[in-house]
């Protein structure tokens, strides 16, 4: 807080030089008082400065007050000096004593010359109780020479108002993963808080950083603060939250409480819906759409099957890359897959980063039955048991016909050679 | 009159005894057989069934592959189905006179001296067990076509989803079995088709027939069976 005063300790001031004077003239340096309190506004306990500054008013160091006598003849009646002497500077606490000065007085200041200022900085302290409002401290100036003595109250206003945390975008309930949560820092006092850090804390939540630096606020302004909490390993349950915000006021350090809770579902993030599995190949296709249920964007969205045993992701799509999934949106997958006949269920997993840029990775299972699957087929290895006596009763048929035919050349050749032999 | 209808029958009985010998005794069979003059008629027959059943199976082939297609595509279906029916009817008969075809040349090698008439006619005798997986082969077609859904963008993968069912590998396999009984057929029909030894007819017709059945079973394994 800055403010000016111009003391007029001059009987008549003396503008143009030399001054006629036709009675008797006094003439007495001009003072500015110009006084800043910091900070503008203390709270109860805090220490400031009071900082005053005396500027000089006069631009010659010496008036000369001239009589012009019959005849047109001028002669100097008497040289006046405007140097300023300043035999002391004080400041002296409230009437009540609710504001100490802590700074002792300036004495023996000497002469402020023309247009020269002098500094006086005292350090006050506010009382832990003082109450709110306007409390004046007391300057007193003692002059020497020409220079006449002077008082001054400086005005000195405390608020004991303190910075407001105020939970403007905390969902109560959360799924599994990292969540967008909004407080905002809100500054009613009427001076300006500075050095601003928002420090959250939380059980089996973690929060996007350990401290969030917000900076000035201005007066009766109000910064958004976004804060990412990640729940992905959290059980279920409601979780407490507390926020603390750090500020300045002047060089006095204070701070400010928000509590809140969240209540974590046992929910993950993604969900799979709209499940298809078709045997449209030599393996299975199995289409479908990846949910975001969160309340975050996410990145680098990737769907795969996990390999196992009777389970072969084969190409084009073993894993299908998705991308970006805003909040509430979804994104539709296509993976191929060789399964044997008596699997039933598919383990997919989802990978993605979240809004804190975590890599995460999410478990599902696919249900084969009831899924639309068509299953006809086994594949060589599931041949059944009918199929395979089906080939053997094949196979003998065919070797007992060729075996037999030559068999039975062999005895009609046997005849025919007897015939022959008889003939 | 009462003897010449005894005549005919033991005429008919003893020509229908010979046909079930073409299977189990086909050295006896192609014997009597090379007494008579050549008739093609029995072994068009023969090849004529064979070359039917194939043409259904290979329209129902096309049919589902076409099935498909946009409605606008539908006359085109058709005369795809069609055009693969027609295709499996001709195959039957070029198959037929292409092994009749090898078996006359390389019979050539051992001194063979019969007609290709004779050859060709007792080839076609030949193709009796291929009636039979035929009629194998389109029973599985219509057991496994209706289950399989593919994409008309890669028939290659259609083609290895139809082998990889189990009766189709077991339709292939029992082809193959079939094929071998067929050239236990043609080494008699060739030895006295061309009046050479059992040696030389076995190495005339195990050599192609072998060859053959070596692709076949490659293929197969191609496929993943």
């Amino acid at each position: 807080m800055k403010k000016t005063l111009i003391l007029l300790s001059i009987v008549l001031i003396a503008s143009i030089l030399p001054i006629h004077a036709d009675t008797d003239t006094e003439i007495a340096p001009t003072i500015v008082v110009d006084y800043t309190v910091d900070p503008a506004t203390l709270m109860p306990g805090d220490t400031g400065t009071v900082t005053i500054i005396l500027t000089n008013g006069a631009t010659d160091e010496v008036v000369h007050v001239t009589e012009t006598r019959s005849g047109g003849n001028i002669t100097e009646k008497e040289a006046f000096d405007m140097n300023a002497y300043v035999a002391s500077a004080s400041l002296a606490s409230d009437k009540n004593g609710e504001i100490t000065v802590l700074s002792d007085g300036y004495t023996s200041v000497g002469l402020i010359g023309p247009s020269d200022s002098a500094r006086f900085v005292y350090e006050i302290r506010a009382d832990e109780d003082a109450p709110d409002g306007t409390h004046f401290l007391r300057f007193e100036l003692i002059g020497g020479s020409n220079m006449e003595d002077f008082r001054y109250r400086i005005p000195v206003k405390i608020d004991r108002t303190e910075l407001k945390l105020v939970a403007s975008g905390i969902p109560s309930t959360v799924v599994r993963g990292v969540s967008e949560i909004a407080l905002d820092v809100v500054n009613l006092r009427s001076s300006n808080m500075s050095g601003v850090v928002v420090i959250p804390d939380g059980s089996d939540v973690v929060f996007g950083a350990a401290e969030f630096y917000v900076g000035d606020v201005p007066p009766k302004g109000r910064i958004t603060l976004t804060i990412n909490i990640d729940t992905t390993g959290s059980t279920a349950g409601r979780k407490d939250l507390t926020f603390k915000a750090r500020y300045m006021n002047g060089d006095t350090v204070h701070e400010s409480d928000l509590e809140a809770s969240i209540e974590v579902i046992d929910r993950s993030t993604l969900i799979l819906t709209g499940i298809k599995t078709e045997h449209t190949s030599p393996w299975h296709t199995i289409t479908g759409d990846v949910n975001n249920i969160g309340a975050t964007d996410l990145s680098g969205v990737v769907v795969s099957i996990d390999a196992a045993d009777g389970i072969t992701p084969r190409q084009p799509y073993p894993q299908y890359f998705i991308g970006e999934l805003e909040a509430d949106d979804f994104g539709s997958f296509e993976l191929n897959v060789e399964l044997d006949s008596d699997i039933d269920s598919i383990p997919i997993t989802i990978e993605y980063r979240d809004a804190n840029q975590a890599y995460i990775v999410q478990h599902e299972s696919i249900d084969i039955e009831g899924s639309g699957a068509v299953r006809i087929g086994q594949s060589s290895k599931g041949m059944s048991a009918g199929i395979i006596v089906l080939i053997v009763l094949a196979g003998l048929l065919v070797i007992g016909a060729i075996v037999y035919s030559w068999k039975k050349r062999k005895e009609e050749g046997d005849d025919m050679e007897e015939k022959e032999g008889m003939v | 009159m009462n003897r010449n209808l005894y005549t005919q029958r033991r005429t008919f009985d003893r020509e229908v005894i010979n046909m079930t010998n073409v299977l189990t005794n086909p050295d006896g069979f192609f014997s009597e057989l090379s007494a008579r003059d050549t008739n093609l008629k029995i072994p068009f027959a023969i090849v004529l069934v064979a070359a039917i059943i194939a043409a259904i199976s290979a329209a129902m082939m096309v049919s589902a592959m076409t099935s498909l297609l946009p409605e606008e595509a539908v006359p085109f279906a058709a005369i795809g189905a069609a055009a693969g029916a027609i295709g499996g009817l001709i195959m039957q008969f070029i198959l037929w006179l292409l092994y009749a075809g090898v078996f006359y040349v390389i019979s050539i090698f051992f001194g063979g001296e019969g007609s290709f008439k004779r050859c060709l006619e007792f080839t076609g005798y030949g193709f009796i067990p291929t009636i039979i997986g035929a009629v194998i082969g389109l029973a599985v077609m219509m057991t496994v076509l209706p289950t399989i859904e593919f994409s008309l963008e890669d028939p290659q993968l259609f083609q290895q989803t139809l082998m990889q069912n189990p009766l189709m590998q077991a339709s292939s396999i029992i082809g193959i079995l079939l094929t071998l009984w067929s050239a236990n057929i043609w080494i008699f029909g060739i030895k006295h088709a061309r009046n050479i030894s059992t040696k030389n007819a076995l190495i005339t017709v195990g050599v192609p027939v072998g060859l053959y059945l070596l692709y076949s079973i490659s293929m197969m394994y191609k496929m993943g069976i």
